[in-house]
């Protein structure tokens, strides 16, 4: 028998015992579509644990190779059988491995870099405020100003830059509707989701409180993020916080979900568009954590001219972008392979856009567009708001 | 002895492996098996194959053929009656990889689909172009084609279309000595020019088929029918379709066991439901809570739905209501429905309860629902089991038993296996028989095929696969492969016999009674000795040639009597 404190720990140890082995997981699964063999999938891996459990195989690097051959993507939860909650066992699985030294060096040096720099990129504070320059609109007066709404741009769209445009798009948004909003700038922090997909656990929450400070001393009561998973990390580990965010009075809202609430009260004004036929990519956190999926669809029907067409395989059965849950950077091969499986499934549509609402869902799907020589344009929901809006009037708007 | 490189040459090296960890994972089903089970059955197989066209499963069946290797052919590993075990380990085949869709014939309301494609994805690809399957199994998101084909059995849609086999138009399968035949109303595309042998082999089946007496020769598909892969390994399936009219699910509960039976007898005689689930109060007791639905709690409740005309509906489930209100019992809310109609692809959710369970699963008339149950409960308590069936048509049901457990308590999750087989004895009593036959169930075969049409089909398997390398011991049994520790099991148990033997004899016929029967010379101790190893030799020689049909016929009793022995 081995012991799997860490696992065992955190009340999953029955887990692969109450495997049904019904295989739904493993069918929706993007590794194992891509790895071909049981092994890849989650009922394999599940039943490999188990023989762990009872000493018949051991916790070795092969395993942990095959722990973070996955996208955290969630889509095996969503259709287990047993209801066990994969996502939180794939992470706990992951834990182990960092308590026994055993995380892939990318997973660690994203961990580090976060604790030393505020992100994973190692591009620290100062690089927080480049989307800005040369920016139309001066939000030096938005820095660390009281207002009742927060916008945290994570890390993707602030250091990025070809996605700084999602956080210039959002900005433009706030301003044409007259909300008054707060930027945290140079102070904003990484989230902290990195870290627990490395399976760093002990150390998250020293990260993840640090833009709730920041966001409650400013008043702020609603927060808005370019990145579901942020809101999804606030969630888990706010109730381990000393701040117990669990219970915290923010409200926290995703680009599409506060854009349509903007959009639902009448105070965005589109122009109307020459026929874009756009398809939307349910990024897995939004659709199948948070449960966002109806309000970027009311959005995109709202704006004249714009027209939505569905693929394959949406909403809570969204598939992987393959960009979640650090395989970009412990497997980039495998995660551009399961970009472009999911770009095959765009592809087959009429859309000459894709949009999403989650940077890394950008990344990829742009990536793959590339790799696959298919031209078509991967937008932010932000971005296809902030570009159908009509103009401010010193610019000559209609 | 299986040459790997031949193999990868065969099938591609990237659809081969030999790694430990990818043969344990292909060498199990859903049943957790007690460590006993692995006496009579191999732990792995020597290589897990994954063709990728017919044509190479074809040509490694004929490899297999030639070399005597046995092959076991898996789909997705679902079902958990052990046909898809290995018995003798060599080459496991994986359908999975043969998955796409091969043909569509709107008019003719038939698809032609590969093995190993799964029931969702060729339903989402069905509703699409406005038609869905009669039939399909509860595990339909993993399971494929093929596994379902070779199993036979209800699934959703049984209510109003019965069995699978019965939506089976036609099929393409390759035989054991990788012969590829088609059978039945196969449809494919004029251009197809996979199998070159098609015509021969047709013609070799049917000249195996003739040496069978007409009265009991069964039609060329027949044989790949339910019968669990041990005549063919089937590539591709043309099977019915329906148009997708309206769908409207319904859910009725009932006090009591004798209620449910009748509402389930007066519906299917009147309203022809497409789907129809009963749990039991077993079952709901275990699964809700009295807080979350109070109305169901402890209840039985009927699951259906009705896939037909907007007028049918309409007519249908006013005299659902009239039935179910006849019958004592009433109909949930709409939501409710649609909310158990949705949750009909996830039948396991039960086994968070086990965490393991032990199935035993019978097909039984309708009618014997009460007594079947009634005398289930009195042998198992009511705290350990969740009792649930599909009902089919013409007056045919599941009965399943899931008898909750945890294989962690090795011993106890040893013994209480016995149970299963009880349950299965007890339904057979009433009239059943067992749902179905894989590994674990064979020996009632002959009563579940019929004895005169199992008959036949023994002596074509004898034809058609004379070394039984074909999903070996499945649906005929054989020998058991016996492991070392049964084959020491069976000398010592032998040499202790032969000891009491020689001592039993000694003592009453005197020292000197082999001498007097055998006009031996008078030995004594070394008599004794020698006795005790004739008795271990012929011990050792029994487990060695032990059938899997006596394996299970000795050891279900033994389970049986050491538990009942240790329980007091
Ligand atoms: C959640 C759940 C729900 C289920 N619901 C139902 C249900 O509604 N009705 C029902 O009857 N069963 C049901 N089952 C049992 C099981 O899913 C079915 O028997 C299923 O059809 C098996 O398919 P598979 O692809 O997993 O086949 P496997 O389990 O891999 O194989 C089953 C048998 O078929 C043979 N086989 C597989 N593929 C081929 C092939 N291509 N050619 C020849 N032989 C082959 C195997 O050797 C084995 O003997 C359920 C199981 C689960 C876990
Ligand atoms: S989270 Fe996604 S990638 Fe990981 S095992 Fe589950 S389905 Fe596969
Ligand atoms: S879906 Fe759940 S129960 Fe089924 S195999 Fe996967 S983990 Fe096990």
């Amino acid at each position: 028998m081995t012991r799997l404190d860490v696992i065992e720990e955190s009340g999953h140890g029955d887990d692969p015992y109450i495997c049904a082995s019904c295989g739904n997981c493993t069918m929706v699964c993007p590794t194992f579509r891509l790895g071909k063999w049981e092994s890849f999938g989650p009922r394999g891996r599940l039943q490999v644990t188990k023989n762990i459990l009872e000493g018949k195989a051991k916790f070795d690097e092969e395993y942990v190779r095959k722990l973070f051959m996955c996208s955290l993507c969630e889509n095996c939860a969503s259709v287990c059988t047993t209801s066990l909650k994969l996502d939180e066992f794939w992470r706990e699985a992951r834990a182990q491995a960092w308590e026994m030294g055993m995380a892939p060096k990318p997973a660690k040096y994203a961990s580090s870099s976060i604790m030393r720099y505020g992100d994973p990129l190692a591009m620290g504070s100062s690089s927080r405020l480049r989307w800005a320059q040369d920016f139309e609109i001066d939000i030096t007066d938005r820095i660390e100003a009281n207002a009742k709404v927060g916008y945290i741009l994570g890390c993707d769209v602030a250091l990025k830059p070809q996605l700084n445009d999602i956080a210039r798009s959002m900005v433009k948004i706030l301003e044409h509707a007259g909300v008054e909003y707060t930027l945290l700038g140079e102070k904003e922090t990484c989230c902290g989701a990195p870290m627990l997909w490395a399976g760093n656990k002990s150390e998250v929450h020293l990260i993840a409180e640090k833009n709730y400070l920041l966001l409650e001393e400013l008043g702020v009561e609603k927060v808005i993020f370019s990145c579901p998973s942020c809101i999804y990390i606030w969630h888990i580990v706010g109730s381990t916080t000393p701040h117990k965010r669990g219970n915290s009075p923010l409200k926290l809202y995703t680009s599409s979900q506060f854009i349509s609430i903007l959009d639902k009260n009448g105070l965005l004004a589109y122009r109307e568009q020459p026929m874009i036929t756009v398809t939307y990519h349910d990024p897995c956190i939004s659709a199948r954590r948070l449960g966002i999926y109806h309000q970027p669809r009311d959005l995109i029907e709202h704006i004249p001219g714009v027209y939505k067409v569905e693929m394959a395989y949406s909403g809570t059965e969204t598939r992987c972008c393959g960009w979640h849950g650090l395989l970009n950077l412990t497997n980039p091969l495998v995660s551009l392979e399961i970009a472009e499986m999911r770009m095959r499934d765009v592809s087959v549509t009429p859309a000459s856009r894709v949009i999403s609402e989650c940077p890394r869902c950008i990344q990829a799907l742009d990536t793959a567009g590339q790799t696959m020589q298919y031209e078509l344009k991967v937008q932010d929901i932000t971005q296809l708001v902030a570009e159908c809006l009509v103009e401010p009037e010193k610019d000559g708007g209609s | 002895m299986v040459k790997i490189q031949r193999i990868e040459d065969l099938v591609g090296a990237d659809n081969v492996s030999t790694l430990d960890e990818t043969l344990g994972l292909y060498s199990r089903d859903i049943a957790a098996l007690p460590g006993l089970a692995f006496q009579i059955i191999d732990n792995q197989f020597d290589v897990v194959a994954q063709p990728q066209t017919v044509r190479s499963l074809s040509n490694l069946i004929r490899y297999a053929h030639e070399h005597n290797i046995p092959i076991v052919p898996r789909g997705s590993g679902t079902s958990g009656w052990g046909g898809a075990l290995p018995t003798r380990v060599g080459i496991c085949i994986s359908t999975l990889h043969l998955s796409n869709l091969v043909h569509i014939d709107e008019n003719k309301m038939l698809v032609t689909v590969e093995a190993g494609m799964t029931w969702k994805e060729l339903l989402m690809v069905l509703e699409q172009i406005g038609f869905t399957l009669p039939v399909y199994p509860s595990s339909a998101a993993a399971a494929t084609i093929g596994g379902f084909v070779a199993s036979g059995g209800l699934g959703i849609g049984s209510a109003k279309y019965g069995d699978i086999r019965e939506q089976v138009a036609g099929l393409e399968a390759v035989l054991p000595n990788g012969m590829i035949v088609r059978t039945g109303n196969f449809l494919i595309k004029e251009d197809d020019n996979e199998t070159e042998d098609g015509e021969s082999a047709g013609a070799y089946l049917l000249s195996i088929l003739d040496q069978i007496p007409e009265e009991c020769r069964p039609e060329p598909i027949d044989l790949f029918l339910g019968l669990y892969g041990t005549f063919g390994v089937v590539s591709r399936v043309t099977l019915r379709m329906v148009p997708k009219l309206i769908l409207q699910p319904f859910a009725c509960v009932f006090d009591n066991v004798n209620d449910l039976t009748s509402a389930i007898r007066d519906i299917q005689d009147m309203a022809r439901p497409y789907y129809l689930r009963f749990i039991s109060n077993s079952y709901t007791i275990k699964r809700f809570t009295p807080r979350s639905s109070i109305d169901e709690y402890g209840k039985f409740i009927l699951i259906g739905a009705l896939l037909d005309t907007y007028f049918q509906i309409e007519e249908d489930e006013q005299a659902i209501k009239d039935i179910v209100k006849a019958h004592n019992g009433w109909t949930t809310q709409q939501k409710r429905a649609e909310y158990l109609w949705d949750e009909r692809l996830y039948p396991l959710r039960i086994k968070t309860l086990g965490p393991s369970l032990v199935p035993a699963e019978l097909l039984i008339d309708v009618e014997h629902i009460p007594e079947l149950y009634e005398n289930v409960l009195s042998h198992i308590s009511t705290d350990s089991i969740a009792i649930e069936g599909t009902v089919g048509r013409n007056g045919t049901t599941s009965f399943l038993a899931w008898i909750l457990d945890d294989e962690r308590k090795k011993f106890r999750y040893t013994l209480g296996w016995h149970r299963s087989f009880d349950i299965t004895n007890l339904g057979i009593k009433h009239g059943g028989k067992p749902y179905a036959v894989g590994l674990w169930n064979v020996i009632h075969a002959p009563h579940y095929y019929g004895r005169q049409h199992y008959n036949a089909l023994r002596r074509i398997k004898r034809l058609l696969d004379p070394k039984d390398l074909l999903n070996p011991m499945k649906v005929f049994g054989g020998r058991v492969n016996a492991k070392k520790e049964s084959l020491v099991f069976g000398f010592t148990s032998g040499l202790i016999v032969g000891a009491l033997v020689h001592y039993a004899l000694s003592s009453t016929l005197g020292t000197g009674y082999l001498w007097s029967i055998l006009g031996l010379p008078h030995l004594g101790f070394q008599l004794g000795l020698f006795v005790a190893i004739i008795g271990g030799l012929v011990g050792l020689m029994f487990i060695k040639f032990l059938t899997i049909k006596n394996a299970l016929r000795l050891g279900i009793p033994i389970l049986h009597v050491l538990r009942t022995f240790l329980r007091k």
